[in-house]
C-alpha cells in the first residue's frame, strides 16, 4: 500500500498581522467622477494629471471585464476604497515613521534588508510612501529614486509627464483605466547614461487597510549603457473582504542598457491582483524578469516585454504556487519588433490543495522581426487532483526567418524518481520536499540571497505521513 | 447558393480576444449537390437517415458522458456538444438546417476486415461509423471533390479502427469536421493529409472516455501563396490509462497562413493517463515575402496522476542539413524539395492507398 504524502500550504503567518487604521485618512468607497476628483485634490495634481484621471474614469465606465480568465465576480468595486493614507508625511529615517508602520516593516524585514544588501528603499503603506531612501553614492551617480507624486513637481516633471501610462495606456484594459483614475504611490527611477547600480533598489508595498485598494505606479527609465536591478515585494494581511490590487510597472530601457525586475508576490488570500507590468527595450538592451507569484486569491499577471531594438533580449523566469482558495493565472507577452530579437520563457507553476494554477502567453513576432528566436519551456506540477493546472500559450508568428522551440510538460511527482532517490537511502518524505525544492530552484537562484532564502521559506514544505 | 458565417475551431478556454485566436469564421456557400460512394466490404451496412436522427442515435451510444454545462475555469461555451467534434456546433447546425442527409456506415461487433476499403465523398456530407466491439476495420476517405464532410466515429469495446482522409486537388474551401468517442480499450489511429483548397477549416474531437483506450494521429499540410488553414484539435482523456499522441507536420511556403489550436484535457479520475501532442513546422519560404503562423497548444488538467506534453518546433530548414546535404551531391534546391516531401511525405506513406500516394506526391511536385 503506498503511503500518502501531504505537502504542506504556503506558511503566510510572518505577513498576517494588522494593525488598526483609526488614524488613517480613508476616501468614501466607491469609484465615482466625485472621488476621483476629491482624490486629485487630496494629491495636489498638476492640473494635465487631473483631466487625465477623469478621462481613465470615463474609459474604465466603458471597457468591459474581460471574457477570458479566472472569474472576479467577488470583488464589489462599490465597497473598494480607492486611497487610505496614514497620517505621516514621507520619511527618510526610520526614527520618524510612526510606531505601528515601523514595526510592520520591521517585522517584515525590510530595515535589514536595506542595511544589508540594498541601494535604495521605498515603502509603501496603504495608498502613500511613508519611508523612502537612497544611500549616498548612488545619488552621487546622477541616479534618481524617489516617490512618485514628488516626480510630478520636481526637475523630472517633464520626463514623468513624457513617459507616465505610455506604455501602458488606460485604453489598454479595464483595469489600466482604473489606474489611471485613482493611482496612488509608487516610484520614479531614473539611471542616467552609462551608469551601472551595483547593488539593487527595492520598493515594498504592504496594504493593511481593510477593504482597499492599491494603485501604485512605477516608472523606470534607463538611459544608454546603464544598468539596474530593482525589486518588488508586496504583501498584506487576510480579511474576510476582498481587497485590490491594480498597480502599473512602466520600464523604459535604453540602448545597451540591462534591466533586472524581480517579485516575489505575496498577497494575502483575500486579494484580487490584477497588476499590470510592460517594458520596451531598445538596441541591444536586454531585460531579466524574475517573479515569484505566492499570494492573493485572485491573481492576473503577465509582465510584457516590447522589444522594439534590434538585437534586444528579454529573459522571462516565473513560478507560481496555487494553494488552497487561490486561482492564479499568470504569465508573460513578448512581442518582438527589432530584427535578430531573443527571448526566453521558463516558467513554473506548483497547485495543490483546490487551487486552480494557469500558465498564459503570448509570443508575438512581426513581421520586421527577422532572425528573432524564441524559447518557451513551461512546467507544471500537480500534488493532489483536487487542484487544476492549466497552460494557455499562444504563439503569433508572422516573419519566415525566425526559431521557436516551445515545450509543455504537466504531471505529478514521478514515483521512478522517488524510488531512486529512496533506493540511494533517502526517505521518501525528504524525496519529495527535494524534488519540489528542485522544481522551484531555477527561480530561487536568480533572486538575490536574502530573497531567496524568502522564497524557500514561503514553499516551505511540511511533509507529514497521513 | 445561399451563404452562410459560421462560427467554428472553437477554443475550450478563451484567451486574449486581440489574438484573434479563440475561433474562426468560416463562410459556407451551399452546394447544391452531395454524393458518397462506396463499395463497402461483405457484412457491413448502411443506411441513409436524416442528420438530426444520425446524431441522437450516436449521443445515446455516447450516453455516459453527461453534457457539461460548466467546467471550472472554462467558459459556457465549452463542449456545446454532446458528442464532440473538433468543428463544434455551429457546423452541426448548418447540416441541419441545410438538411444534408446522414449516412450510417454500420460494422457489426467482432468483423476484421484486414482490407482497407475506400469512402468517396462530395460536395457535403454527412457521415457516422459504429465500429462494434473487437472489430478491425481500415478506411480510407477521398475528399477530393468535397467541400465540407462531417464524420462522427464511435469506437465500441476493444475496437480497431483506422481512418485516413486526404485532399489535393484545389478547390475554394474545404471543411473537414471530425468526432470520435472511444469506449474501453478501444484504439482509433486518424491520418490525415489536407493540401489542395484556397481555404481549409478542419477539427478534430475526441473523446476518450473508455479505460486503456488508444488514440494515434497525424495531419499533414501545405500552406502558401494566401492559402490559409484552420485547424482545432481537442482530446479529453477521461478514461484512466488512456493514451493519446498527435503529430502535426506542416510547411509554410511564402505568402501561407496556418492557425492550429490543439488542447489535451485531462478530466479527474483519467490517472495513469498519458497525452503528446508535436507540432512541427517547416518555413519553406524562398523570398522575404511573409507567413502567418499561429499555435495555440494547451494543456488543461484536472488530474494529479497524468503525463502532458506539448512540443512546438517552428523555424526555417536547418542550413546545417542543407550544408550535408550539398556535401552529399545535392544542390540546395533538391534538398529543399527532398526535406519537404519528406516533412509531408511520411504522413501521406501511412495511407494505404496507391492512388493517393501518388496524387500527394504529384502535388507536391508542383508545388514546390
Amino acid at each position: 500500500m503506498s503511503i500518502k504524502f501531504n505537502i504542506g500550504d504556503i506558511d503566510r503567518s510572518i505577513y498576517d498581522f494588522k494593525y488598526e487604521d483609526k488614524d488613517f485618512y480613508r476616501i468614501k468607497a466607491g469609484i465615482t467622477p466625485e472621488i476621483v476628483e476629491q482624490l486629485s485634490e487630496d494629491k495636489n495634481d498638476p492640473e494635465w494629471m487631473r483631466e487625465f484621471r477623469l478621462k481613465s474614469l470615463d474609459l474604465y465606465y466603458k471597457i468591459p471585464l474581460p471574457n477570458w480568465g479566472p472569474s472576479i465576480e467577488g470583488l464589489d468595486m462599490d465597497h473598494i476604497a480607492t486611497y487610505v493614507r496614514p497620517n505621516t508625511s514621507m520619511q527618510d529615517d526610520w526614527d520618524s515613521v510612526p510606531q505601528d508602520i515601523k514595526d510592520t516593516f520591521e517585522r517584515l524585514g525590510i530595515p535589514q534588508a536595506e542595511r544589508a544588501a540594498l541601494a535604495g528603499v521605498g515603502a509603501q503603506y496603504d495608498s502613500e510612501l511613508v519611508y523612502h531612501n537612497v544611500k549616498e553614492e548612488v545619488l552621487k551617480q546622477g541616479v534618481i529614486y524617489t516617490d512618485f507624486e514628488s516626480s510630478l513637481k520636481g526637475e523630472y516633471a517633464d520626463m514623468v509627464k513624457e513617459y507616465f501610462m505610455k506604455l501602458i495606456p488606460p485604453t489598454d484594459h479595464k483595469f489600466a483605466a482604473l489606474h489611471g483614475a485613482v493611482w496612488s504611490g509608487g516610484s520614479f527611477v531614473y539611471v542616467p547614461d552609462n551608469v551601472k547600480v551595483s547593488i539593487p533598489l527595492q520598493s515594498y508595498f504592504r496594504l493593511n487597510a481593510k477593504g482597499a485598494g492599491q494603485f501604485e505606479h512605477t516608472l523606470i527609465i534607463l538611459g544608454e549603457n546603464s544598468d539596474l536591478h530593482f525589486i518588488e515585494g508586496c504583501s498584506a494581511p487576510k480579511y474576510n473582504v476582498a481587497n485590490l490590487h491594480a498597480g502599473a510597472v512602466e520600464l523604459y530601457v535604453g540602448k545597451n542598457s540591462h534591466l533586472r525586475y524581480s517579485t516575489i508576490e505575496n498577497w494575502s488570500k483575500n486579494m484580487y491582483n490584477l497588476n499590470t507590468k510592460r517594458a520596451i527595450l531598445e538596441e541591444g538592451a536586454s531585460i531579466e524578469w524574475v517573479s515569484g507569484s505566492f499570494g492573493s486569491h485572485v491573481g492576473n499577471l503577465y509582465p510584457t516585454t516590447i522589444l522594439r531594438g534590434d538585437n534586444s533580449k528579454a529573459e522571462f523566469t516565473g513560478i507560481t504556487f496555487a494553494g488552497q482558495g487561490q486561482n492564479l493565472d499568470t504569465g508573460t507577452r513578448m512581442i518582438h519588433i527589432g530584427k535578430s530579437t531573443s527571448s526566453i520563457i521558463d516558467s513554473k507553476s506548483i497547485c495543490k490543495s483546490g487551487g486552480i494554477s494557469t500558465y498564459r502567453s503570448s509570443i508575438e513576432i512581426r513581421e520586421s522581426a527577422a532572425g528573432s528566436k524564441v524559447s518557451v519551456n513551461c512546467a507544471s506540477l500537480m500534488l493532489d487532483s483536487d487542484s487544476r493546472s492549466d497552460t494557455i500559450p499562444a504563439m503569433d508568428i508572422r516573419t519566415p526567418y525566425c526559431d521557436v522551440g516551445h515545450e509543455a510538460t504537466i504531471g505529478r511527482i514521478s514515483d521512478k524518481t522517488i524510488f531512486y532517490l529512496m533506493s540511494r537511502g533517502i526517505k521518501e518524505s525528504d524525496a519529495r520536499a527535494m524534488i519540489v525544492s528542485g522544481f522551484a530552484s531555477p527561480v530561487s537562484k536568480e533572486l538575490p540571497l536574502e530573497y531567496a532564502t524568502e522564497m524557500n521559506n514561503l514553499i516551505r514544505l511540511e511533509m507529514d505521513e497521513g | 447558393m445561399a451563404e452562410n458565417k459560421v462560427t467554428v475551431n472553437h477554443l475550450p478556454v478563451l484567451t486574449w480576444n486581440r489574438l484573434k485566436i479563440n475561433s474562426a469564421e468560416a463562410d459556407i456557400s451551399k452546394t447544391a449537390c452531395n454524393s458518397i460512394i462506396y463499395d463497402l466490404p461483405k457484412g457491413i451496412s448502411s443506411r441513409r437517415v436524416d442528420f438530426e436522427t444520425a446524431l441522437s442515435e450516436f449521443e445515446a451510444l455516447s450516453g455516459s458522458v453527461r453534457r457539461e454545462s460548466f467546467v471550472a475555469g472554462k467558459v459556457p461555451i465549452y463542449n456545446e456538444q454532446s458528442f464532440l467534434t473538433g468543428m463544434g456546433k455551429g457546423v452541426d447546425d448548418y447540416i441541419t438546417a441545410s438538411a444534408i442527409p446522414a449516412e450510417i456506415i454500420d460494422i457489426p461487433a467482432g468483423v476484421n476486415l484486414s482490407e482497407p476499403f475506400k469512402i468517396t465523398v462530395s460536395g457535403e456530407s454527412s457521415v457516422f461509423i459504429k465500429a462494434g466491439s473487437d472489430c478491425l476495420a481500415d478506411i480510407i476517405f477521398d475528399l477530393e471533390n468535397t467541400d465540407l464532410i462531417s464524420l462522427r466515429v464511435f469506437s465500441d469495446f476493444g475496437s480497431q479502427v483506422k481512418i485516413s482522409m486526404a485532399r489535393t486537388k484545389n478547390k475554394a474551401q474545404l471543411m473537414s469536421d471530425f468526432g470520435a468517442y472511444l469506449q474501453k480499450s478501444a484504439s482509433l489511429e486518424l491520418y490525415t493529409v489536407l493540401l489542395g483548397a484556397e481555404k481549409i477549416y478542419s477539427g478534430f474531437g475526441i473523446d476518450m472516455t473508455g479505460d486503456n483506450s488508444r488514440f494515434k494521429g497525424e495531419l499533414a499540410y501545405l500552406r502558401g501563396y494566401g492559402e490559409e488553414q484552420d485547424i482545432n484539435y481537442n482530446v479529453i482523456q477521461r478514461g484512466r490509462e488512456t493514451v493519446s499522441d498527435f503529430n502535426f507536420r506542416g510547411v509554410l511556403l511564402d505568402g501561407g497562413s496556418k492557425t492550429l489550436r490543439d488542447t489535451i484535457d485531462f478530466r479527474r479520475g483519467a490517472t495513469g493517463a498519458i497525452g503528446n501532442e508535436q507540432e512541427n513546422v517547416l518555413i519553406a519560404t524562398k523570398k522575404e515575402n511573409s507567413i502567418l503562423n499561429k499555435s495555440i497548444p494547451l494543456i488543461l488538467c484536472e488530474e494529479e496522476d497524468v503525463d502532458g506534453r506539448h512540443g512546438a518546433s517552428i523555424g526555417r530548414i536547418d542550413p546545417r542539413t542543407i550544408l550535408y546535404m550539398e556535401s552529399r551531391g545535392f544542390t540546395p534546391e533538391e534538398a529543399r524539395r527532398l526535406l519537404i516531401h519528406g516533412h509531408i511525405g511520411s504522413v501521406a506513406r501511412s495511407i494505404p492507398d496507391k492512388n493517393i500516394n501518388k496524387a500527394v506526391e504529384e502535388y507536391l511536385e508542383a508545388r514546390i
